[in-house]
């Protein structure tokens, strides 16, 4: 996406981007001549959103490679140069890479070697390089990018492990990070009046932001402030709304195909009619094979696809059907143009119309193949048992069910799903319960997956009945079950999930009408602390108050990760019209349940003889 | 120490400035290689001057600073300097911290900082410096350090001190995981019985998983043997057997289905120590006999007698599932419309042989519900003569029945 379409919406993310794209071109530039660069393979995607590889030649780059560990591929270049996290791993690997280098010879070309630490270097990385004897070969650099632009109103830090690294390891780097992150942000953005949270972590992201802010002291922003407030939600205070199925067109293709890097990779073979007019006379190619994969992007350039990203899916059909039909309308349109200026206007529309024309081709087949594979994986049923689940039906059907479903081999991060839903509702499982369903998974997946329920346990979403009644309180106050959804035209974020509306939403639209203060004691049921601040704005911006017509800015962030039915939960709410908020979304990552208890996942191999 | 510098007591009795002079001049340099510059200014345009007075005054001031250095040099910077420095990769020396109050301030500071480089730096420098208790009670009262020490030297394999180190603060039921996960990372079979066993009885006593743990021992014992006997068939998945439980009663029924429980290899004797419930035995045994198409037994194992001579769904057996698994398992249709007569609703009998395909089934119930106009309706559905359309027809065409319709 372009900087001018980022820069699109009230708050400047183009410009936050280029700040980023600028600090990697001016580190490739302080490398002279001919470079390699060797990629971390979890940083090529980011990146990639903020300089691409036509950007990246024209500061010097020939080639690309990702790094393995058995070695480069010999090349002849002035420079290697290597972009990592900084983890241990990683420095071995290169350790290696550059001693087989110097035994092998090299190419006969001195060749420098230099780390770029995404985002910044650690202590025990470089002890480890020198350890390894290969410090003194090196010139290393820091790249402080802590935030990458999804999308006009999106911001993810792409820290997959974030919530595990919180939970299970009890490593609060990427609160650090995070908080980074803000203080960049608001750099470009200007400083965030109104700063509200909840939850442990939020609460700890909230202290560093403050004491960051004692360090930059003499430090005046001349930005007049585009975002009025910050909302940091701790993922750990509603785990439950990353579990039932998320149930919007782009939740959906995040759920069964996996989005990263707001772009997601579909077999090839659907998109037939889609594909490029070849030359004339060259034969057609034979149908490419079926593992043939298809990258298509997914952002708010898109005009068809802001349209229906966010809708619930069964409302998606007749958006795409409507759309067909305005579309073939236009194109009808040549008929009626009879004077040559009217012709000339239908010819002027034509590139937007054969792109909206495409546009609704790609989303019609994607959709389709949404389609077949809810069908397929029988997502239908476990639909049912989710929402019998969530309407806190107190019925044992459902444990039969999931008896069932466990010994048909059913996958097992889908099972653990479906029991942690259960768990939560209830405020943990009555001992016989847990342990029948301990029991069952372990012995129908196998005994290793202990360690899998321990993780469950120390996360919070698989735990014994603590004797609350915390979702029913929660329920009934907020209003987060609702029997009657419209899902073609829905008046309410419940939509989402057909029956549920995403508490950390709930709050987050509370915060609102009629305010935090006025829900204390819900707030006070959820684990962790919440707060409210104020930070100072320096006094010559702080008389341009911002029109009354204009809605206001809020900064959603969530530590530890957000799924894409909250994002599109937040996104209608900013579409309301009565509502007169805009909300804008920050999160160390996009995650779908099922990624996130894969994260907690141990994989251990059962014995072989 | 070689640096320092001795006087000789030649002031009171030399009036000569030329060695007062070199002497100054000596000792700047020295100041200067401590550290300070200043003084090597103020000294240089001084020391031109050769006023006595004015030298003597500075080679006192002189004198003293380096006295303070040497008292100063070996004490630490202020505990946020250096994690400063730490975190903005700076040159820092942790050594200089030597009393236990100035290590646990420091710490203190990193831990508000919460820059993990930082604590754990200074976690590990503490480690190594103080004797163990001292170190147990400065970081039992830290979690957040003991968190990340403990990762680090899970990181680095140091397993065995994790574990003392975890049970030394009292988390003993992280320590049981991090055991049995030590136990149960690699290993053969026997191996890893033998650490299991250990462990049960060590970290895992009074653990509340402890008898899932015993559970799992008794699966690979029992397992163990038979995986060194099985190993010879090469187009069985022997690996099923070590898997999980119900993978083994797979296995086990797949292959040496009813052998008698005294006999390891027997299906009932797993299900029995195991405790499986009649649903997942069901399940196991089922699809393992369907495997070898082995239908008589999936029907034994489904329905028996019912009243009056009908057929009857044993115990609380989901017949309409185990229906559909058979049908995906290609049984023949004999079996499934013996399976289908078990199910109870004559309505979900009817969708579900219509969705199943067992057109005999179908129409035994449309004609029990003396329902023609259905009948033709699925007759005329049907590929004309097939079985089940010969079936239909004759049926529609029999005088004897009082039909609604």
């Amino acid at each position: 996406m372009s900087r001018a379409h980022l820069n699109s919406g009230r708050a400047k993310i183009g410009d936050f981007r280029e700040m980023s794209r600028a600090n990697i071109l001016s580190i490739l530039d302080s490398i002279h001549g001919n470079k390699v660069l060797v990629w971390d393979e979890c940083l090529t995607g980011p990146v990639g959103l903020v300089a691409e590889y036509s950007v990246l030649k024209e500061h010097g780059v020939s080639r690309m490679f990702s790094m393995s560990a058995t070695g480069l591929p010999s090349v002849r270049v002035d420079s290697i140069v290597y972009i990592i996290r900084p983890n241990v791993e990683n420095c071995d690997i290169i350790a290696a890479n550059i001693r087989s280098e110097e035994r092998r010879g090299g190419s006969g070309l001195k060749m420098d070697y230099h780390i770029i630490f995404l985002p910044k270097k650690s202590l025990f990385c470089e002890k480890r390089l020198k350890e390894s004897g290969v410090y003194g070969s090196l010139t290393i650099y820091e790249l402080p990018i802590y935030l990458y632009p999804l999308d006009t109103d999106l911001l993810s830090m792409e820290l997959p492990d974030s919530f595990k690294e919180l939970t299970l390891e009890g490593d609060p780097t990427c609160i650090q990070y995070a908080a980074k992150a803000l203080m960049q942000l608001q750099m470009v953005c200007g400083i965030i009046p109104r700063i509200y949270g909840k939850g442990a972590a939020a609460d700890r992201l909230f202290r560093l932001m403050l004491r960051m802010k004692q360090e930059m002291v003499g430090f005046e922003s001349n930005i007049k402030p585009q975002i009025d407030s910050l909302v940091l939600i701790d993922r750990s205070i509603d785990l439950l709304s990353t579990l039932p199925t998320q149930l919007t067109y782009e939740g959906l293709i995040d759920e069964l195909f996996g989005i990263s890097q707001a772009s997601v990779k579909v077999p090839a073979d659907r998109f037939g009619g889609q594909q490029q007019q070849q030359a004339g006379d060259v034969p057609q190619p034979t149908a490419p094979s079926s593992t043939e994969m298809r990258q298509v992007p997914l952002n708010s350039s898109e005009e068809l696809y802001q349209d229906i990203r966010w809708l619930n899916f069964n409302a998606v059909g007749p958006s795409l059907s409507r759309k067909a039909r305005s579309i073939s309308a236009q194109f009808q349109e040549r008929h009626e143009a009879k004077t040559v200026r009217e012709m000339k206007e239908f010819v002027e529309k034509l590139p937007s119309m054969q792109a909206a024309k495409q546009s609704l081709g790609t989303h019609t087949t994607i959709a389709e193949m949404v389609k077949d594979k809810i069908t397929a994986e029988g997502l239908m049923d476990t639909l049912e048992v989710e929402q019998e689940i969530l309407s806190y039906v107190n019925s044992d059907r459902y444990l039969d069910s999931v008896e069932d479903l466990a010994c048909k081999d059913y996958p097992l991060t889908k099972l653990l799903r479906i029991i942690s839903m259960q768990s939560l509702v209830s405020s943990g499982l009555k001992p016989k319960v847990l342990d029948m369903y301990k029991k069952l998974v372990l012995q129908a997946y196998g005994y290793e997956h202990l360690l899998t329920l321990q993780n469950l346990e120390k996360a919070g979403f698989i735990t014994p009945h603590n004797g609350q009644k915390t979702f029913g309180t929660l329920r009934k106050r907020l209003n987060l079950i609702s029997d009657i959804v419209d899902e073609q035209n829905p008046t309410d974020i419940a939509y989402v999930h057909s029956v549920y509306a995403p508490l950390s939403v709930r709050l987050v639209q509370q915060l609102e009408k009629p305010g935090w203060r006025n829900i204390r004691d819900i707030l006070d049921i959820l684990p962790g602390t919440s707060f409210e601040d104020t930070q100072q704005i320096p006094t010559h911006l702080k008389n341009i108050s911002r029109p009354d017509d204009q809605p206001k800015v809020v900064l959603v962030m969530f530590v530890g990760g957000c799924t894409m039915a909250e994002i599109a939960a937040l996104r209608f709410l900013s579409q309301q019209e009565d509502k007169n908020v805009e909300y804008l979304i920050g999160t160390t990552s996009i995650i779908t349940g099922s990624n996130l208890l894969q994260s907690l996942q141990t994989d251990l191999q059962p014995p072989v003889f | 120490t070689s640096d320092d510098v001795v006087f000789e007591d030649t002031l009171a009795t030399s009036g000569s400035t030329r060695a007062l002079e070199a002497r100054v001049k000596e000792v700047a340099k020295q100041i200067a290689a401590e550290g300070k510059e200043q003084e090597q200014a103020s000294l240089s345009t001084q020391v031109e001057s050769r006023d006595p007075m004015k030298l003597e005054a500075e080679l006192k001031t002189v004198r003293r600073k380096l006295e303070s250095f040497h008292v100063t040099k070996y004490q630490p910077d202020p505990a946020v300097t250096t994690v400063q420095n730490i975190m903005l990769g700076k040159p820092f020396c942790l050594e200089r911290y030597k009393s236990l109050k100035k290590k646990e301030d420091l710490l203190d500071c990193a831990l508000e900082m919460g820059d993990g480089d930082a604590i754990l730096a200074i976690t590990l420098m503490i480690r190594r410096s103080l004797n163990h208790p001292k170190f147990l009670s400065v970081i039992s009262s830290r979690p957040l350090a003991a968190n990340h020490l403990i990762n680090y030297m899970i990181t680095r394999h140091e397993m065995n001190q994790v574990i003392d180190l975890l049970h030394a603060l009292g988390r003993f039921h992280y320590a049981g995981v991090v055991a049995y996960r030590q136990a149960t990372a690699r290993g053969g079979i026997d191996d890893r019985i033998r650490k299991l066993k250990k462990l049960y009885h060590a970290q895992m006593s009074g653990h509340e998983d402890s008898n899932l743990v015993l559970e799992q021992i008794n699966l690979l014992e029992r397992v163990s043997p038979l995986l060194a006997a099985e190993s010879q068939f090469a187009d069985r998945q022997v690996s099923n057997l070590s898997s999980s439980v119900l993978q083994a009663l797979g296995y086990l029924s797949t292959w040496y289905y009813g052998t008698p429980e005294n006999n390891l290899y027997s299906p009932s004797a797993l299900i029995k120590m195991h405790k499986l419930t009649r649903t997942q035995a069901n399940w196991g045994m089922v699809r393992a006999r369907a495997s070898v198409l082995a239908w008589k037994d999936c029907e034994s194992l489904l329905v028996g007698k019912g009243w009056m001579g009908g057929v009857k769904a044993k115990g609380e057996v989901d017949i309409m599932e185990m229906a559909t698994v058979l049908h995906d398992a290609k049984c023949p249709p004999e079996t499934l419309s013996l399976i289908l007569q078990a199910v109870e609703s004559p309505s979900d009998r009817l969708d579900l042989a219509k969705k199943l395909g067992v057109a005999k089934v179908v129409v035994d119930v449309m004609v029990a519900q003396k329902d023609r106009v259905a009948l033709l309706g699925y007759r005329d559905s049907l590929t004309r003569s097939s079985e089940g359309w010969v079936y239909a027809d004759h049926v529609i065409n029999k005088a004897n029945v009082k039909w609604k319709n």
